[in-house]
């Protein structure tokens, strides 16, 4: 369901949005001597919230609104396809996506 | 030892942070954030991907429930990183006060994060955290500039450009994830992934939160004790 935002609605996202995180770094400044960093809730919720994250970028990437959606979903993810090899093999960040990006500007524009 | 930090943060990390900032500041403004929203998203969430998640469930119109389940979500590993950067900084032999405490893990990012994980045997653990104030300032500053400057720049650069900007926010964060050192995480990108393609056309924003609750638990079930 697609809402449209009052101004009000927008602030209080933006502040939801600051507490979401401050939150954590609260939790972890005041019991960082007494969380197992390793015990098995902890590794799910991390999992989720790796697996969210990824989520919400794939959606950028294939359903994308904006900008974005003035170029091909096959050019966005031959590009990321690109930059992700680029990174499991050479484990270089900074090249992976230096090459990815040049992938993606020469398909988007040259094409 | 400051300006070591704030010399080493004026380098690869500051510029690569204020980059991904300026695509994310794009992709806000383009969502219809106003300049206040966006600095002030960028300045207290400070985590690239909950901000993105946040710009980008405001654009497609999500209820604000759903930011704030996304947010928080995208956003708890900031204790995990929290926890470790305390350990790594010793932060108990210093006995600060909490409020002190609040702003410098408020300032802890991947970058400094990282960049701390790698210098702590290369610098006295005395000076460990005058080096990351440093850093983590500096690196603050140039990703609050990247946000102001991504923020007018669409104005006055090309379609073609633009959209190579945003492209590289999202692949710059997915590269990231897809890197990390625990299996379930990695695993955990992959299927949160492809979920998402999956679930989309059917469930619209809230196929996040099932793809993300769906791959986390199958990964952390796969890999747990692995």
């Amino acid at each position: 369901m697609k809402t449209e935002y009052t101004n009000f609605e927008s602030w209080v996202a933006v502040i939801l949005a600051c507490i979401a995180t401050g939150i954590w770094r609260l939790i972890g400044v005041i019991f960082y001597n007494r969380i197992k960093e390793d015990g098995f809730l902890i590794k799910w919720i991390n999992g989720v919230a790796y697996s969210m994250v990824a989520a919400v970028m794939m959606m950028i990437l294939v359903y994308p609104s904006g900008v974005l959606s003035t170029t091909m979903v096959e050019h966005r993810l031959i590009a990321l396809a690109i930059g992700v090899l680029v990174m499991i093999f050479l484990k270089k960040l900074l090249f992976a996506i230096l090459i990815s990006m040049v992938c993606f500007a020469l398909l988007v524009n040259y094409s | 030892m400051y300006l070591r930090g704030i010399f080493d943060a004026i380098n690869v990390p500051g510029f690569a942070l204020g980059s991904t900032m300026m695509g994310f500041s794009i992709i806000a403004k383009e969502a219809g954030f106003n300049i206040w929203m966006v600095v002030l998203t960028t300045a207290s969430v400070w985590g690239m991907p909950g901000q993105v998640a946040f710009a980008s469930l405001y654009a497609v119109g999500a209820s604000l429930f759903l930011i704030f389940i996304a947010v928080t979500l995208a956003n708890m590993r900031m204790m995990l990183m929290v926890i470790s950067g305390a350990n790594i900084l010793n932060i108990n032999k210093f006995k600060l006060p909490l409020w002190k405490k609040v702003i410098i893990f408020h300032l802890m990012a991947i970058t400094s994060w990282a960049q701390i994980g790698f210098m702590k045997d290369q610098i006295k653990n005395e000076d460990l955290i005058k080096y990351y104030s440093g850093f983590s300032i500096t690196i603050f500053t140039f990703g609050i500039l990247g946000t102001l400057i991504g923020f007018y720049i669409g104005d006055y650069i090309s379609n073609g450009f633009l959209r190579v900007l945003i492209f590289i926010t999202p692949l710059y964060i997915l590269l990231l994830v897809v890197n990390s050192k625990d299996h379930i995480n990695r695993a955990a990108v992959y299927t949160g992934g492809f979920f998402a393609i999956i679930f989309y056309p059917i469930a619209g924003t809230w196929s996040i939160l099932i793809s993300g609750v769906l791959g986390g638990s199958i990964s952390t079930y796969l890999y747990y004790n692995k």
